[in-house]
């Protein structure tokens, strides 16, 4: 008889056994929304399609391409130069300006969304500064205007961030290759650095195209009818369930689409990502220098001054007006609750796929960890959506309860949590693991003497980050949490949309902070130009 | 003769108050292929950046055919100087094929892909026009990098430790490549190596190059046989060197006997004889074996004087020489004084 998981090509313990059963545990439960999503188009055939055209599925997905075609190039557009400036030119306060023009990826998009509807909506700041001056309207901030804003915004980070690793790593030597050929500065940029950097640079826009497919928070605050949106117009308040079904299937298309184009785009070149060698010479901006700092400082200020702003101005009105303190508090309770028990269920679910991954590399731990990753394209709302339909038809039990809401977060953030793990068990040295063996300890005197002991201050970071993020996740919150679970980011979204402005500014304020400090490692993390 | 191609003035360039060239000459003919020789760190990176424009002198001038390219207030940026540098990396651009990177620098009016087809002939790579440099060996991607640098049809091809990357079995026959290649495209080039052998090798002129400057210029033979100093004397090669005990009418006295060698002007000097000078025999000095190492085709002997300094001897004898056992020796070859330190 073949041994359990003799597929992996080894002999297996009964530890590597149940590290195998528990991966695959781990690996269908993330792939569960997917499948469960596509299992019950099958089973509804005759009425997707019917669904499909009686929701006008393909505007709000013309709607949804449109919007992140839109973001995706904009934030490209902002996001190139700016690396530029901060990576390869003399541009004053570089190290400031580096971690500061990161942050708008601290600030949830939601409460981006809040931070403008409260300064130029109907009631919100701007208006009424307008309004003694006989200002009755402003142009219409719902909608598209509103909803590209703020998810440019929030996502030309992603395409900053590669993009600035990208010019410090590649080999300065090409570039002076160009230029002792004949090719003038501005030449070689264009001819020689660009084209190097299309890489990280398509990774960057796929990225702010994929956030904005699958963003929930802004477009549903700033009505605008994506798919998302529409996904929770359908569930909720028309309660529709195949329709919410079926749109949330091709919003998963739609978003796996957007995933397989990267790799197209890579194509066949190599890129030398080493470490830069030679000094790094920065351009002289020179009379530029103003124009530049002019440049960050309007981003600094749409992307940051603004919402913080705008948020304390209405924390002040409120403090005046009466905050319901008990229910910040009490929202602030629940998520911190939720949020724990997601984090350490999310790393617990992440250590037998990391272990398979990292001690019996092969195809069968390679597939389980692709499945474990799948979780990662797949736009939030759908995923929550899936997940209340199963449990609500199948597993009853859980329908409901906070447990339902952990298991939640942990699809949705398996993939952070795997990275730490794996990293950490990479440097545990398997020598050490066999040496405690020799000198007398039995299996699990060895993981909990030797092994765990290694690989706590990795896994605990990767902890760390879940459950930051697991405090700012807002449609998963919403549509898995037991009724009356209200959240921090529930509060907001819901007070948003109130136009309760007052109220939503302190939890909002909270959340922003919490999302700062994984923000400002991710900056400090990336690999920046000396 | 007429003008040098390239005329280096009291160069000097410093980073962060360190000076990696300084006070240097330099002058390079028309044709000719020379080899810049120092120990890593001597200022010869340096140097080769100066000449292509990827660095500003802080003082001293270069002249390309007469042309001022920088220092007296001039400064000819590194595209229009027509000076062609082959990378240590090569460079490549990891984004274009092998005929693109070789298309990149032919001057406008020029039929590109006729350029490409013939310089890929030339550098013998013909039919991998379409591949991309990763897909290419480390000796083929130096052949793209010369053909590229060709390519742009420069006055001056310099080369910086461009066989530094290769395997140690690939590299005299890389060497040879690349010397027959620059001089069938009749280019004049300067190669700069921290390899005394391959310097030596190249057999054009060599510049020792040493604390950013250069210490000594001139034909192979004559930097091995004649170092100007004790230093270049030991880079260049392997060196023995006895003091003067005494002059008599032509010749020099040192504990291995009087040699034919005409009396220094003044200052004090020593006798440098070079392992393979050194006869052991019969005849001469009587020396004792200390440690030999056997290559096959010659042996590295140390023996020791009488006195107690140490001699290195090359010697092409079959018998293998053993430790403690007892030789003559006699200098076979005229030695050569070099300036005391």
């Amino acid at each position: 008889m073949r041994a359990p998981g003799a597929a992996l090509g080894v002999r297996v313990s009964p530890a590597t056994a149940a590290a195998l059963a528990a991966a695959a545990l781990v690996a269908g439960a993330a792939a569960l929304p997917a499948l469960y999503l596509v299992i019950r188009a099958l089973q509804h055939a005759s009425e997707v399609g019917e669904t499909l055209g009686r929701t006008r599925a393909a505007e709000s997905t013309l709607r949804t391409i449109l919007l992140a075609g839109g973001v995706a190039g904009t934030a490209t557009l902002i996001a190139v130069p700016l690396a530029w400036l901060l990576a390869r030119t003399d541009l004053r306060l570089r190290s400031l300006w580096t971690v500061l023009l990161a942050l708008p990826l601290a600030i949830p998009s939601y409460v981006g969304a809040l931070a403008v509807v409260a300064a130029f909506g109907p009631r919100g700041t701007l208006q009424g500064w307008l309004e003694p001056v006989g200002v009755e309207r402003l142009p219409e901030i719902y909608g598209f205007p509103g909803a590209w804003l703020v998810l440019t915004i929030h996502t030309y980070p992603f395409v900053l961030l590669p993009v600035r690793a990208a010019l410090g790593s590649i080999d300065r030597s090409v570039e002076e290759a160009a230029r002792s050929l004949g090719a003038s500065a501005a030449a070689t940029f264009f001819r020689v650095t660009l084209p190097q950097l299309r890489p990280a640079i398509a990774a960057g826009f796929l990225l702010s195209a994929l956030y904005t497919l699958s963003d929930f928070g802004a477009v549903s605050i700033l009505r605008y009818d994506a798919l998302s949106r529409d996904i929770y117009v359908q569930y909720s308040a028309v309660f529709d369930r195949h329709a919410a079904a079926s749109l949330a299937l091709l919003l998963v298309f739609v978003a796996l689409v957007t995933v397989s184009a990267e790799a197209v785009t890579r194509g066949r070149a190599r890129y030398h990502v080493t470490a830069p060698r030679g000094r790094v010479r920065r351009l002289r901006l020179g009379r530029g220098q103003v124009v530049a700092q002019l440049y960050c400082l309007l981003l600094a200020s749409i992307a940051l001054l603004l919402p913080i702003g705008v948020l304390s101005d209405w924390l002040l009105r409120g403090l005046d007006g009466g905050i319901d303190w008990g229910a910040v508090r009490e929202a602030g309770t629940n998520s911190v609750l939720a949020a724990a028990f997601g984090a350490g269920v999310t790393t617990l679910a992440a250590l037998p796929v990391a272990y398979l991954a990292v001690r019996h590399p092969g195809p069968v731990s390679a597939t389980l960890e692709r499945l474990a990753l799948s979780g990662y394209a797949l736009p939030g709302i759908a995923v929550a959506l899936a997940l209340v339909f199963f449990a609500a038809n199948y597993l009853p039990w859980l329908y409901q309860t906070l447990g339902l809401l952990v298991l939640g977060y942990a699809v949705r953030f398996l993939p952070q949590a795997l990275g730490p793990c794996r990293a950490s068990l990479l440097q545990v040295n398997p020598k050490t693991e066999e040496a405690a063996r020799g000198l007398g300890a039995g299996p699990l005197r060895v993981f909990w003497r030797i092994t765990l002991p290694q690989l706590l201050p990795g896994v605990s970071a990767g902890a760390a980050l879940v459950f930051l993020t697991a405090m700012e996740e807002l449609p998963a919150t919403l549509l898995l949490s037991p009724i009356g679970y209200e959240t921090l980011a529930v509060q907001v979204w819901a007070e948003a949309q109130a136009a309760f402005y007052s109220q939503a500014a302190l939890p909002a304020l909270i959340l922003i902070l919490i999302s700062a400090l994984p923000t400002y490692l991710i900056t400090k993390g990336a690999p920046a130009p000396a | 003769m007429s003008e040098p191609l390239l005329v280096c003035r009291q160069l000097e360039k410093r980073f962060d108050r360190l000076a990696a060239v300084r006070d240097l000459d330099l002058e390079v003919w028309e044709g000719e292929i020379l080899a810049v020789l120092g120990p890593s760190g001597c200022g010869k990176t340096t140097l080769l950046r100066l000449i292509a424009g990827l660095e500003r002198p802080d003082r001293g001038t270069i002249r390309l055919r007469g042309r001022l390219l920088a220092g007296d207030g001039a400064w000819v940026p590194p595209e229009r100087r027509r000076i062609g540098l082959v990378f240590q990396d090569y460079a490549l651009f990891p984004h274009l094929t092998v005929g693109e990177n070789v298309a990149f620098g032919v001057p406008k009016g020029v039929d590109k892909a006729e350029r490409v087809r013939e310089l890929l002939e030339l550098v013998g790579l013909s039919g991998l026009e379409r591949r991309m440099p990763h897909e290419l060996s480390g000796g083929q991607q130096q052949r793209v990098a010369l053909a590229r640098t060709l390519a742009a049809d420069p006055e001056l091809v310099l080369l910086d430790e461009p066989f530094s990357n290769l395997d140690a079995s690939l590299r005299a026959k890389v060497r040879e490549d690349v010397l027959r290649i620059l001089r069938a495209a009749n280019a004049t080039a300067i190669i700069v190596t921290h390899d005394q052998e391959e310097a030596l090798s190249l057999s054009g002129r060599v510049a020792v190059m040493m604390g950013g400057r250069i210490v000594q210029i001139g034909p192979a033979e004559e930097v091995y046989r004649r170092p100007a100093t004790r230093a270049v004397a030991e880079f260049v090669g392997e060196a023995n060197f006895l003091p003067i005990t005494g002059l008599r009418n032509g010749t020099v006295e040192c504990e291995l006997g009087p040699l034919p060698v005409e009396p220094p002007p003044g200052g004090r000097f020593d006798v440098m004889v070079r392992p393979e000078d050194i006869e052991l025999g019969s005849v001469g000095v009587p020396v004792k074996v200390v440690e030999t190492t056997y290559f096959g085709h010659d042996q590295l002997v140390t023996v020791e004087l009488p006195s107690g300094q140490r001699l290195k001897v090359r010697t092409m004898r079959a018998e293998h020489l053993r430790p403690g056992s007892e030789r003559r020796a006699r200098v076979a070859r005229e030695p050569l004084l070099v300036p005391e330190e």
